[in-house]
This record gives structure tokens, sequence and C-alpha cells, in this order.
């Protein structure tokens, strides 16, 4: 090959049969353009994307979810993800985002969640799940102050 | 023999003007043995990324997490194990192939088809994930480009050169709209206001995924730091675009990723190493790297023109 392409170069190191094809121009336009479209008009459609990495500002204002379960006598303490079937994934990856799922994905969610647990045997009749606000800890070990919380969900006989 | 390079003759005379034609910037001459060598490249990062990502955690996926992206949506709920590891396992082979230079019109798109697949399941457990997108995108250009795997030839052409640049400006794109995006969405103040040390405190509460959260708080608790860490990841993507145009500030560019996306390892936990090797595998000078590298290896030594 090497052979065949020597014959085909000009003096100054360029190959004389080597202009870019038509597709290939309207292809190299045409993507790059595609990547700005995505860009500009704030689109995700992986991997197309519109490539918001940390752009948000953040304060000293955590903001996340938390599950909450009620017992049948009524208390109500945190969901315990650990030790539920694949916890660490529906806490880490799902949990953060529920807000942002259809209504309906959500209630469906929230009554799995609801199954799984009594499924372990906790004390549990139903879920409580509120957005809070907690002050974010400056590296010191405590846990950040609940700023403010909203009650966004509910399923079983919490609701 | 060494023959004169057309990028780097007419680099000094470039006006400002020509150096950001669209045309120059998307067409320039390249040598045949660099596209070789960014294909060759290109396909190794594949294989590792393909190889270091554990498709048994992504199998275990309950269906109601199950968010895929508009690419996968045909799909019900994650594939078995066995599927998943089957698509890894064709995928590293293909990958691996790719770089022997066996079928690479074949087994480069298979390895990129693999890390699609892959990469869009991951995307699918509910949140956008950037790590392996570099990558993908510029492979794309290379699904359709010349195949040439002749690291010696320096025979130079547009032909040659054009999926390189696609490759270089779409990296470009991304690092230059990860700034836009800040700033459009926040503003000046992302550098000037306390971000940076709220970033930092949020990635040291237990259990941090940084390997010791020592350099993180050490940011957080020195606000000049955090400022002048964050101007420096601002300055980087806004000005990433110049090492298209000019090649001298390629190293730089190289040098400032790679501190860029260790210093996030280090201080946050988050793992972008795909993203270093795939700029450093589309800016290196692989002609000068050839060159030095043809002296020891004399199966990559330049034939000359």
């Amino acid at each position: 090959m090497a052979a065949a392409t020597r014959r085909e170069v000009e003096p100054d190191g360029t190959s004389a049969h080597g202009r870019v094809p038509w597709w290939a121009r309207v292809f190299a336009y045409g993507f790059v353009a595609l990547l700005l479209v995505f860009v500009f008009r704030d689109q995700e459609w992986w991997p197309l994307t519109s490539w918001h990495l940390f752009s948000h500002v953040r304060s000293d204002i955590a903001r996340s979810y938390e599950v909450r379960s009620v017992g049948r006598d009524g208390s109500v303490r945190p969901l315990r993800f650990a030790g539920l079937p694949n916890g660490a994934q529906l806490e880490n990856r799902l949990l953060p985002h529920i807000g942002t799922l259809p209504a309906a994905r959500q209630r469906s969610t929230c009554d799995t969640w609801l199954k799984l647990a009594q499924q372990r045997g906790d004390d549990v009749v139903g879920l409580r799940i509120y957005a809070v606000q907690r002050k974010l800890p400056r590296g010191d070990g405590k846990p950040g102050a609940l700023v403010a919380q909203q009650l966004r969900l509910a399923c079983g006989e919490a609701s | 023999v060494t023959s004169p390079t057309v990028e780097q003759t007419s680099t000094g005379r470039r006006s400002w003007l020509e150096a950001l034609n669209p045309d120059r910037a998307l067409f320039s001459p390249s040598s045949e043995r660099r596209l070789a060598a960014v294909r060759t490249g290109l396909a190794a990062v594949l294989a590792l990324r393909l190889l270091f990502r554990s498709v048994s955690l992504l199998s275990h996926t309950p269906d109601i997490a199950f968010q895929p992206p508009p690419l996968l949506d045909w799909l019900g709920g994650m594939p078995p194990f066995g599927v998943l590891l089957a698509i890894q396992i064709v995928g590293v082979a293909a990958a691996v192939a790719a770089v022997l230079g066996r079928r690479p019109r074949i087994t480069f798109p298979v390895a990129w088809m693999a890390l699609l697949f892959l990469g869009g399941l991951k995307v699918a457990l509910g949140k956008i994930l950037h790590n392996d997108v570099p990558l993908l995108l510029c492979c794309v250009p290379f699904l359709i480009a010349p195949v040439t795997t002749d690291l010696r030839s320096r025979v130079r052409s547009e032909r040659f050169g054009w999926p390189v640049r696609v490759a270089m400006i779409t990296i470009a794109v991304g690092y230059w709209a990860a700034g836009y995006q800040k700033l459009q969405i926040s503003g000046i103040d992302w550098v000037t206001g306390s971000n940076m040390r709220w970033v930092m405190y949020a990635a040291a509460v237990p259990p941090s995924r940084a390997p010791s959260t020592a350099l993180t708080l050490f940011i957080a608790d020195n606000a000049w730091l955090a400022h002048l860490v964050a101007g420096s990841i601002l300055l980087l993507e806004l000005a990433f675009p110049l090492a298209v145009v000019f090649r001298r500030l390629r190293p730089y560019a190289i040098a400032g990723v790679a501190a860029l996306h260790i210093g996030t390892w280090l201080t946050l936990g988050l793992d972008y190493w795909g993203w270093v090797l795939t700029v450093f595998v589309v800016f290196a000078n692989w002609d000068w790297l050839l060159d030095h590298l043809g002296e020891r290896y004399p199966r990559w030594r330049s034939e000359g023109v």
C-alpha cells in the first residue's frame, strides 16, 4: 500500500488523490452542527448531550429526597435502603431523581418500595417521600441541620 | 527522510481569519499514519472502557429503576447478566482486533456499538452520565472514514485529515459547551461565589467517593483556592477550542485536561479517565511520537515520501 501511495504523492508531501469526498463534507458539517444544536437547544438524547457538568451553582443548602416509613402504631422513621434488593442503587440512583419521574411512575415506585420493605419484615404500613433541604456539614462529621421539608408523595396507609 | 508538513509550515503564516475558516478547521490535511494512530488509539480506549465496567452490577437493576435513554427505549428492562457479559466479551475482542489492525472496518464499529449499548444501559439507571460520551462521539467519524492501519506512511491528505479534525472539534465543543452552560446558568458567580467550596463540602460528606477527603476539605476551607480552582476550570473549558486552531497549544490542553480530571477524581471521586485518554489520543502529535517510537520499534519507522 505504501509503495502505491508513494507514487501519488506531490513534492510537498500531500496526496494528489486525497480530496475529501462530498459525502464526508456533508457529514462533517452536519455532525458538528448537530452537536451545537444540542448545546444551544439544551437537549439530551444520550450520547448527544447539552454538556451540563456542574453547571448549577451550589450553596450551603443540600436538596434531596428522604423516604420515611410509617409503622402500625403511627411511628415514623427513615426507610433503611440497605438490605433491600438493589437497595444501594435505589437510594443512590433512583431516589435523587424521583421528582422528575411521571406521577404514575412515582406512585408505582413508592408502592414497590413499600412492598419490598414489608417483604423484608419491616413494621411498615405506608411510606412518605419528602423533598428536604439540609445545611451542608463542613467536614466536621456532624449531620446537616434540617432547614425545610415538604411531603411530595405518600403510599400505603400513609397516604 | 523528513518531509515538511503542511500544518507545520503554514501555521506561522496563517492569519487569524484564515485559522478560523471552518473549511480549514475541518479539512486540513493530515498524515496517513496519524489517522491510523488515532483510530488505533480510540480502539484501545474502547477496549479499556469496555473491560473496566461491571455488567454484573448493571444486571441487578430492578425494572422500576430502569429508565433507558431514547436510544434504548425499545428495551423492556435490563437484559440478563449472560447477554450483558456476551456483549462485553464481544466488544473487548472486537476492540483488541481493531487495535491489532484486524478487519478494522468491521471490528471498530462492533466495539463502538458494544460501548454504546453498555454505556446507554448505565444511563438507564436514571442519571445522564458523560463518562463515555466524548469517546463515543469522537469515534463516529472513524466509522465511515478511510480505513488505514499503516503507522509508517507520511503521505498527507485532506482525506486522512478530516476524521481527526472532526474528532478534535467534537472534544472542543464538549469542553467549550461545559463552560458555556456554567456561564449561561450560573453566570460568573460560578467562579466568584462560594460555589466551589460547597461542591467540595458536599463531596466530603460521608460516605465520600473521594479516595481521601483531605484535599477536598483543604480546597473547601480555603476560599482563595476554591476560586482559583473554579476559575482555572472555566478558563480551560472556554479556551479549549483554541487547541484545535493552534497546534502549539495542544500539549498544554492535554496537560490541562489531565490535571482537571485527576483533580476531579482526587477531590470528588468522579472517574473521568476515559476523557483524558480520548483527549490524548485525538490531540497528541502522532507524527512526532511515531518518529521517536520508530527509533525503538522499526515497525513504526517512517518510510518518508
